[in-house]
């Protein structure tokens, strides 16, 4: 008998931290990455390794009264995932666990095949891990190097009609709420897994929908989330289009009765599409938007081509704070800037097709970006888009305002909450001084048109302790996610060691 | 929506066109900034960005290497090469007796294994 194989912390010496996009930087006292003590073999013996290192940092942190944050991929534009106390890297924490068939619980309603993973699995190795054995995500962000608990955290979604967000395929969690306990948290009207599978990583067992749809969505701050359990679907294939087509009245009247039938979206032949997506530049409406749309295939169509093959030649590094120092200095440059941007990241294409993993690629986009993404009723998403559209024309910004349609989540927090599809109106761009004038015009506008929408928990947003409890955002769910939480985390001490800036403006850290 | 044209100026005032003209190439100077990066498609990194600068002597006779350490003996994901202004005009000015470049890095995940959800009976449960 030996004691399990603890997890190895480096630190990495560093006492500030920037996100992927560099629009912030956070102080910080320590910075570590967390290896599994067997990196190479995923054991259960090394996955409680690992829960046991991090519980003795947690009773380090509590002594000395600092918070602690497990960090994703570093993704969110906004220091969601960030403390000044002690922030952990745990990308590297990638073991997998098929769930065997005698591991199911029998009550479990799904079809799919269900995989622990570990929380730093990013998106790219799920797809890649996932296609071996013939299976996929059902859905995912645009791109691929979120990690699972991350994405899952802040609700990313990608653009699927009929799926919904990244929560809607996780069925069980394995949070660690301190340094003496951890949770093998289900929904009581969802049961996943075995009961004896809770006792083989140590935790209690809890199957409660209500706490389960609270910490699904909660920024870290409910814990280390540190396994989810993923129901996943058989390998399917996008046939994909790319082309420019007026946003006109047929059209808006579609997405406003969330209705494809007989559609007429380029490549379309009958089909409903899975993933729909537009992008127009505010300064170039002529030619329509750009509409990005999939049709989910169980093999790709006879006369398609492979996804997007490599570029040569692709945006720069510097490309995006280019623009936007070009843009602030002169704003008569950001016509032909805007065109540039949509040159580079909106190339028309026509029936290509590929998995998830290689449609969904790695991400080009890096170095000072800015990006606001709000949640909008159908009903109201044609107004709300037409005053973002202009707030960007008016501002002189170099940005450009998408659409996408994401089937409407039940998570407590889930900023997709608007059923039964939710448009998640985006307006993205480089970290500027117009881009962010932009961002607080439109919001202006949008508070003053009445229009109720909620914002992407990782994206730049002007949220403050009373605006995120207004009837139109999340209303009576706050304090029905913050009940969750303080039953998670039963003391002050624990809410504490996992809060941050972020939830203390507003307001959520107790 | 109807298509609609942000209003547009091709000639600049005066104030602009000579803001335009002095202070944006200054601070595109200031922000200049040549990057090379060489990463595989779909492989995960596992840690932040790690750099050092390292400097090559003698066109080439000497060079210095990056010391790689915090990658836990697993495989690089990411290597940039950074060059910058002050850079280029140190090669230029010393006839390329010296050369600096930044090296920056982010390790790899481990290729973890799949592994079984059983209880090892070689394990104790924790404390």
């Amino acid at each position: 008998m030996t004691a399990p194989p603890l997890a190895v912390l480096r630190d990495t010496g560093r006492n500030r931290w920037a996100n992927w996009h560099e629009n912030f930087e956070q102080r910080l006292h320590k910075l570590y990455d967390v290896w599994n003590a067997e990196p190479n073999r995923s054991t259960l013996a090394g996955y409680n390794g690992t829960t046991r290192r991090l519980q003795q940092l947690l009773q380090e942190a509590l002594d000395t009264g600092r918070s602690v944050r497990a960090l994703g991929g570093g993704w969110s534009f906004t220091p969601v995932a960030a403390t000044d106390g002690i922030l952990l890297n745990t990308r590297p924490l990638n073991y997998r666990f098929p769930i065997a068939g005698d591991q199911v619980h029998p009550g479990f309603r799904g079809t799919g095949p269900l995989f622990f993973v570990q929380c730093g699995m990013s998106i790219a190795e799920l797809n890649t891990y996932l296609a071996s054995k013939n299976l996929a995500l059902p859905t995912s962000g645009a791109s691929n190097g979120q990690t699972i608990a991350g994405a899952l955290s802040t609700g990313t979604h990608g653009a699927a009609l009929t799926v919904g967000s990244i929560p809607e395929y996780v069925v069980a969690l394995h949070v660690i709420t301190g340094p003496g306990r951890s949770v093998w948290l289900e929904r009581q009207s969802y049961p996943a897994v075995a009961d004896a599978l809770a006792g083989y990583v140590q935790a209690d067992l809890v199957r409660d929908d209500e706490l389960f749809d609270a910490a699904v969505v909660a920024f870290g701050s409910m814990g280390i989330i540190h396994g989810v359990v993923l129901e996943v679907t058989p390998l399917f294939r996008l046939n994909a289009w790319r082309k420019r087509v007026p946003l006109d009245d047929a059209l808006w009247g579609r997405i406003e009765r969330n209705d494809y039938a007989g559609n007429t979206l380029p490549g379309a032949g009958g089909r409903m599409p899975h993933h729909l997506q537009f992008v127009i530049n505010p300064f170039d409406q002529g030619g329509g938007a750009f509409c990005t749309v999939m049709y989910r295939e169980a093999t790709c169509p006879a006369g398609s081509k492979p996804a997007e093959p490599f570029a040569k030649v692709a945006q720069g590094d510097g490309a995006l704070e280019l623009i936007g120092l070009l843009t602030d200095v002169a704003g008569d440059l950001t016509d032909d800037l805007a065109k540039l941007l949509t040159k580079l990241g909106y190339k028309e294409y026509d029936n290509r097709c590929g998995t998830p993993g290689q449609i969904f690629k790695d991400t080009t986009t890096r170095g000072h970006a800015a990006s606001a993404a709000m949640g909008v009723p159908l009903d109201r998403a044609r107004e709300a888009t037409a005053l973002a559209v202009r707030a960007v024309q008016q501002a002189k910004a170099p940005a450009l305002v998408a659409l996408r349609f994401v089937k409407a989540s039940p998570a407590t927090l889930a900023f997709t909450r608007y059923a039964p599809v939710t448009c998640v109106l985006e307006v993205d761009g480089p970290e500027s001084a117009r881009v962010r004038q932009a961002y607080r015009a439109a919001w202006n506008a949008l508070d003053a048109a009445g229009i109720p929408y909620t914002f992407h928990w990782g994206k730049l947003n002007n949220l403050d302790r009373t605006s995120v409890r207004f009837a139109n955002r999340y209303g009576s769910a706050v304090q029905h996610w913050m009940d969750a939480r303080a039953r998670l985390l039963p003391t002050p001490e624990l809410r504490r060691l996992f809060a941050n800036a972020f939830t203390d403006h507003l307001d959520l850290s107790d | 929506m109807p298509p609609t044209r942000a209003p547009s100026s091709r000639r600049l005032p005066r104030g602009r066109r000579l803001r335009t003209g002095v202070v944006l190439p200054l601070a595109v100077l200031a922000a200049g900034c040549f990057q090379y990066r060489a990463h595989p498609p779909n492989v995960a990194p596992a840690t932040e960005v790690q750099g050092e600068v390292v400097w090559s002597f003698a066109w080439g006779l000497a060079q210095e290497q990056p010391n790689i350490a915090n990658c836990n003996d697993q495989a690089l994901a990411e290597v940039t090469v950074q060059d910058n202004l002050a850079f280029s005009l140190l090669t230029v000015v010393t006839l390329g007796i010296v050369s600096p470049k930044r090296i920056e890095w982010k390790c790899a995940v481990a290729p973890a294994c799949e592994g079984e959800l059983r209880p090892d009976s070689t394990t104790v449960p924790l404390p």
